[in-house]
């Protein structure tokens, strides 16, 4: 399938450049067709590079007056991005920011937001959808895989001229590279080399004439190149491997093997997160949280459909009740388990919202979700009409952590540690701990133990004599974390309890530790 | 209302041979299956135990019928108990730690509201609850959730309860001996009320028999 695929994308890549009647009777007829036609890579990458991406960021690349983003290394500030304008000047990257302002006086320098420079670029990713699904973005610059898109948009250079079209009109002086490799790719876009290759044995031809600078960032490594007298990357690869690797370290092998493609070099592609917000705004201001079912099931009924579509479960909810002066209650919704059925969500929400109180007018409603799982493709059992056990047990926890909080309604395990008080920890209902060791011990801990009086040589708590079992337990443990423990435990009985019962060994004073 | 629809019924009373054999869950002690109705504690109900001192409350009395009944369901919710139900304790007394699932809080109206939730969804072998004082209404609304849902459900009162009317099937009321409990049964549905039912602490009746042994 895939074969017969990419001979029709092959020959219809024979055909394009000649616009003209297809010579295919000189093909010898015996001849397999594939054979003579220039394979097509499965993947053909195309990558944009933003020299002024952080100007861009911050809306200002198109401004024509001198500016600058600047950064703070230490204690100076240096030029990240001159636009320019102020290039002219002779404002140049890497400079202080007091050497620019000498320059050029009327320079308006701005700090750099790197934040904002991944926003931009994650939004020009999501632009670029709209020529193929693969997407990826390779530090500073975005990389896209044409391969599939070609024959779509009428061939390469259809494709590539829509492109260049597109994201000159978003940023400015992007340069757009098309190499078979995504790492060649990316370097010649960085590089401002804006060329087409769609065939490997090209690639070695087209970087070798690009600074090796640009393969190895830290300065130590560059003067080592400076030394053994190389400059470009065609003097790079022509040097025997082993040394190489040897001398600069393994990693620019690597790098120089996925630039000519000898090695594998997988992109990932961003998805863009299916986020659900959507919010109802009141025209009258509500004051009563009663007031607000109607609109949170719309806004339910829309989180249903937009889970449906993209095939996903919702894994948490968050409700925002905004007031007349924008300040937002934020109430989360805890599900145990995936969910997208309305009518259960509804009634956890109310749950949820049942202990909300304010007396704040509610002028808006927002409901917000960004956690989802993808929806189980399991086959329900035809006879399963009703719930399973493991479901209403589901279902009850989830009622209760949202009428009581989320850490009112957990469950117990124990904890490989002799001291008693730590021998057991609170944890998410259902979970499993240690197993249980030694000898017996009590049914109840007291949370505090309570002291016993010694009166003429008996014990005696409350006003009970305790008489003492002869078995004694020593449990001596704990120094290393500043709570230690030296006690020795006794089984006793009062006229009322099996009690469990302790001498501390340092003080001497006994204590009421559990009940049996 | 035909009479097959009449005995169907679980709050229609018929005596001491109505109660099913499924309806009770063998609480362990001989005494007591001897003679509560249906040989020992009663599912689908509420069982009130009145106590001396609501903090030593006789979970050991308890414990071979939570074991019992814990596989059949997803949970077992302890609401609100006075100290700490001891891990390694209920483990050792053949509990699943895993299907515990306590609820901390010292608010009535949570506390009731959450024993109503969890007996009524079927989804919990038993509740045990630690409410304070209970008016009727709330002892009532327990039950029929518990007649609903079909659990054990257990509610720990301390003895001012002893005088009031209650809706429960069973309420009882341990004294405290030397090796264990007297038990009085104050109402029992379906059966005769007994007094004075001596229950062994099972650590003293093992001491007892290591002793004689």
């Amino acid at each position: 399938m895939a074969q017969a695929y990419q001979s029709s994308k092959s020959r219809s890549a024979l055909i394009a450049p000649g616009r003209g009647k297809p010579d295919l009777a000189k093909v010898p007829p015996t001849a397999p067709p594939d054979t003579l036609l220039p394979a097509v890579p499965d993947h053909l990458w195309l990558a944009v590079s933003f020299p002024f991406l952080p100007l861009d960021a911050l809306g200002q690349a198109k401004r024509k007056q001198p500016m600058a983003v600047y950064t703070q290394q230490g204690q100076v500030h240096k030029v990240v991005t001159p636009n320019p304008a102020a290039t002219k000047s002779g404002i140049q990257a890497g400079m202080t920011l007091t050497a620019a302002q000498a320059l050029n006086p009327a320079l308006h320098a701005i700090p750099r937001d790197i934040s904002a420079e991944s926003d931009r670029l994650q939004r020009l990713a999501l632009l670029a959808g709209n020529w193929t699904p693969a997407v990826s973005i390779v530090e500073d610059s975005l990389l896209l895989d044409i391969a599939g898109s070609t024959r779509l948009f009428g061939g390469i250079k259809q494709l590539l001229e829509q492109i260049r079209l597109w994201i000159a009109s978003e940023t400015l002086a992007p340069c757009v590279s098309v190499m078979p490799t995504p790492a060649s790719a990316v370097l010649c876009a960085r590089t401002g080399k804006a060329l087409c290759i769609t065939a490997r044995e090209h690639i070695r031809s087209a970087i070798r004439e690009l600074p090796a600078r640009t393969l190895i960032t830290d300065s130590k490594r560059q003067r080592a190149l400076n030394r053994f007298g190389i400059n470009t990357l065609g003097d790079l690869l022509r040097l025997p491997r082993d040394g190489l690797a040897r001398r600069l370290g393994p990693d620019l092998v690597q790098r120089l093997d996925k630039l000519l493609g000898q090695q594998p070099d997988p992109q990932n592609a961003i998805t863009p997160l299916p986020v659900f917000r959507q919010r109802i705004v009141f025209d009258a201001g509500i004051a009563n949280t009663e007031q607000l079912a109607p609109f949170m099931k719309t806004l339910l009924g829309k989180l249903q459909a937009h889970l449906t579509r993209h095939h996903i479960l919702a894994e948490q909810l968050e409700w925002h009740l905004v007031n007349e002066s924008d300040l937002s209650h934020r109430i989360p919704v805890y599900l145990t388990q995936p969910h997208r059925d309305t009518v259960g969500l509804m009634k956890l929400s109310r749950l949820a919202l049942e202990k909300f109180k304010t007396k704040d007018v509610i002028t808006h409603l927002v409901l917000k979700a960004s956690r989802f799982a993808p929806l189980p493709s399991s086959s329900e059992d035809i006879f399963s009409i009703l719930p399973k056990a493991a479901d209403r047990g589901r279902s009850l926890v989830e009622r209760l952590q949202n009428r009581l909080g989320r850490c009112a309604v957990q469950g117990l395990r124990i904890q490989p540690d002799h001291r008693p008080e730590k021998a057991w920890d609170r944890c998410d209902a259902g979970e499993t701990g240690a197993l249980p060791y030694g000898a017996q011990r009590p049914l109840w801990l007291l949370e505090t133990p309570r002291s016993v009086r010694v009166s003429q040589g008996q014990l005696v708590l409350g006003d009970q004599q305790l008489l003492l079992q002869r078995q004694r337990e020593r449990i001596c443990s704990g120094w290393w974390d500043s709570q230690p423990v030296r006690r020795d435990y006794y089984h006793a009985r009062t006229a009322a309890l099996q009690a469990w019962v302790f001498r501390d060994l340092d003080s001497g004073n006994w204590c009421l530790h559990g009940i049996f | 209302m035909s009479l097959e629809s009449c005995l169907q019924r679980r709050d229609i009373w018929r005596g001491r041979k109505a109660v099913r054999p499924g309806d009770a869950v063998a609480t362990g002690f001989a005494v007591l299956d001897r003679h509560l109705p249906g040989g020992g504690w009663p599912q689908h109900a509420l069982t009130e135990i009145l106590v001396e001192d609501i903090t030593y409350s006789p979970l050991w009395l308890l414990m071979p019928a939570l074991g019992e009944i814990m596989p059949a369901r997803p949970w077992q919710t302890w609401i609100a108990p006075p100290a700490i139900p001891y891990p390694p304790g209920l483990s050792q007394n053949g509990l699943d730690l895993s299907k515990i699932l306590m609820i901390s809080t010292t608010d009535r109206a949570d506390i009731l509201w959450s024993a109503e939730q969890a007996l009524r969804s079927r989804a919990c072998s038993a509740v045990l609850c630690w409410p304070g004082r209970l008016p009727q209404s709330a002892i009532r609304r327990l039950q029929l959730a518990a007649e609903y849902g079909g659990g054990l459900g257990i509610c720990f009162q301390d003895e001012s309860a002893l005088n009031t009317h209650s809706m429960a099937a069973l309420k009882l009321h341990c004294r405290n001996t030397g090796d264990g409990v007297r038990v009085d049964l104050i109402k029992c549905r379906g059966g005769p009320l007994r007094q004075n039912l001596t229950v062994q602490h099972p650590s003293f009746s093992i001491t007892t028999k290591k002793g004689s042994g």
